[in-house]
């Protein structure tokens, strides 16, 4: 399945959620950028879609450009490894300090888990619990058993630009 | 819990808390554990201990310093931390990088995967109790710290690889040095399998034990040796090939069984001991033609600032699946280093395969996952 066809349906499933399609830097995976809060959504037909079948959340990065976080889902299909996709979108939050808010992929991707940790600890992303209506049945429970801290001293979103400014 | 008479010994319920520092720990993280008698029934793991604010440090550094921070992402295998850096800054750059440059980059990366492994062994050598055999580990692991000092003149953080190549060519006598080790440790393997494969008390200690199936493999997004041991054939040098590894043939072992479950300890640690032998095949190749040129990119000037542009780069090292995401702004300094670690996803497994098995066997299930927390921290 090429990116156009991906896009469309993306289209169809959430309405207006695409922002944009494009190249990712000079490599030739592709880049969709979508409204964050309708992130949760966009994962449930990447994963679920047959097609599609992005079944692997490789790896969630935060990057905070010019006062605005963006979030990078770096996306594999175990069943097509050839196509990677990035799914990306952008946050800004009200004031330095303030924490900004995103739907969680966890009950679409469990092994989000520990990357979402660790976004709101570095840069204050929020993860909101899923909000899906039918929830995929998870074999294993990650939410209890796994947890990420930091010493009592570092106060602050330590990844910011403005962290300790 | 019945002893041998039948008897019921009426054991409760006790709640154990393991770390941040305990010798049973592979390095600094907690367990807190649920215990029936001798046996696990629940575990939580908090990690974060060793955070070291590595990627905030590559943003307030220049480019050039960035591949030394890149360097302590992993202190045992820091050549895969420098590699999956350049890679992703020569992406962005759009910087060529001379094949004899590769060449020396891929040796190193091998010989860094081949003291990894050593280094696993000798922490599940340390598990079981075998205290010999971990002398004998680490005598051959020194012969390849040993290479790393001749051609970098470091053992562990040997920052050596540039944007563009590597710091300096091959030493002399540096490729037959290589040839003798890999030839030395190829005879070692025997001596390995006598002492741990066919073991029996290895073998009691790690057939059967905290299985990983390939259904938990996905869902915690495992790789590496440890996804391999379960039977998921996933690697990066073949799937994404990079500097080179298409032009070299070699095999993907996989997890069977022979302890008696797929996925098992002993599938875990005999994977490893076969990538060892796959990547003397690779280095055996590699150093029968080492192509001649430059050992570093003559258009690439490592004070040059690094163009406007994001790149996205994962290699296989070690312990799995090693990815880096690299943001310029175009300034001295990059504005973001990200990287993904394999680590992460072994942590996530932990909870879920030492339900059910005894408390002495849990120092053999923690050194048979290879976690690396220096880098799952970062």
């Amino acid at each position: 399945m090429d990116k156009n066809q991906i896009v469309s349906k993306i289209n169809r499933a959430a309405p207006g959620a695409v922002l944009e399609a494009r190249r990712f830097g000079r490599s030739d995976m592709t880049s969709v950028w979508i409204e964050a809060q309708s992130i949760e959504k966009v994962a449930e037909l990447l994963r679920f879609d047959p097609d599609i079948s992005l079944d692997w959340l490789e790896n969630l990065s935060v990057v905070e450009l010019d006062g605005c976080l963006v979030l990078s889902y770096f996306l594999l299909s175990t069943a097509h490894p050839k196509l990677e996709i990035v799914v990306r979108s952008s946050l800004v939050p009200d004031t330095l300090q303030a924490e900004v808010e995103v739907p969680s992929v966890q009950a679409v991707w469990p092994m989000g888990i520990a990357m979402e940790q660790e976004a709101h600890l570095l840069f204050g992303v929020r993860f909101r619990a899923s909000s899906l209506e039918h929830k995929p049945k998870q074999d294993f429970d990650f939410g209890r058993l796994f947890s990420t801290k930091f010493p009592d001293e570092i106060r602050g979103f330590p990844l910011r630009k403005k962290y300790g400014k | 819990m019945n002893d041998s008479n039948g008897e019921v010994l009426r054991t409760d319920l006790t709640s154990w808390t393991i770390g941040p520092y305990h010798g049973s720990l592979p390095a600094p993280m907690k367990l807190c554990l649920s215990l029936d008698g001798e046996i696990i029934t629940d575990c939580e793991v908090e990690t974060g201990f060793l955070h070291r604010g590595l990627e905030k440090a590559c943003e307030l550094h220049s480019w050039k310093a960035t591949v030394a921070y890149a360097d302590h992402l992993d202190p045992e295998c820091a050549v895969f931390g420098e590699l999956v850096l350049c890679l992703a800054v020569e992406q962005l750059a759009e910087i060529e990088v001379p094949l004899r440059a590769q060449c020396i980059r891929v040796v190193l990366a091998e010989l860094a995967r081949i003291s990894g492994h050593l280094s696993f062994m000798v922490r599940m050598a340390k598990a079981v109790g075998s205290e010999t055999i971990i002398h004998y580990l680490l005598r051959d692991r020194e012969k390849i710290l040993d290479l790393f000092e001749l051609l970098t003149g470091a053992r562990f953080s040997l920052n050596f690889l540039r944007y563009g190549g590597v710091s300096a060519d091959v030493t002399d006598g540096f490729i037959e040095r290589v040839l003798e080790v890999c030839e030395l440790i190829r005879i070692r393997m025997k001596e390995y399998n006598d002492l741990f494969t066919f073991n029996f008390g290895f073998l009691k200690r790690t057939s059967e034990v905290a299985a990983i199936s390939k259904n938990l493999v996905s869902h915690c997004g495992m790789t590496g040796p440890n996804a391999r041991a379960s039977g998921v054939s996933i690697d990066v040098r073949k799937v994404f090939p990079y500097s080179g590894y298409d032009r070299i043939d070699f095999e993907i072992p996989l997890g069977h069984g022979e302890g008696g479950v797929v996925g098992d300890v002993h599938d875990r640690f005999l994977i490893r001991l076969r990538e060892i032998t796959q990547s003397m095949e690779i280095l055996k190749q590699l150093l029968d033609v080492v192509p001649a040129g430059d050992y570093m990119s003559t258009k690439c000037d490592q004070t040059s600032v690094i163009p406007p542009g994001e790149s996205y780069v994962r290699i296989e090292s070690s312990r799995g699946l090693l990815g880096c995401h690299v943001v310029s702004d175009g300034r001295n300094s990059p504005s973001r280093v990200q990287f993904r670690t394999p680590t992460v996803a072994n942590l996530l497994a932990i909870p879920q395969i030492v339900r059910g098995i005894r408390i002495e066997d849990l120092p053999v299930v923690l050194a048979s996952l290879d976690l690396g927390i220096a880098e799952a921290d970062r």
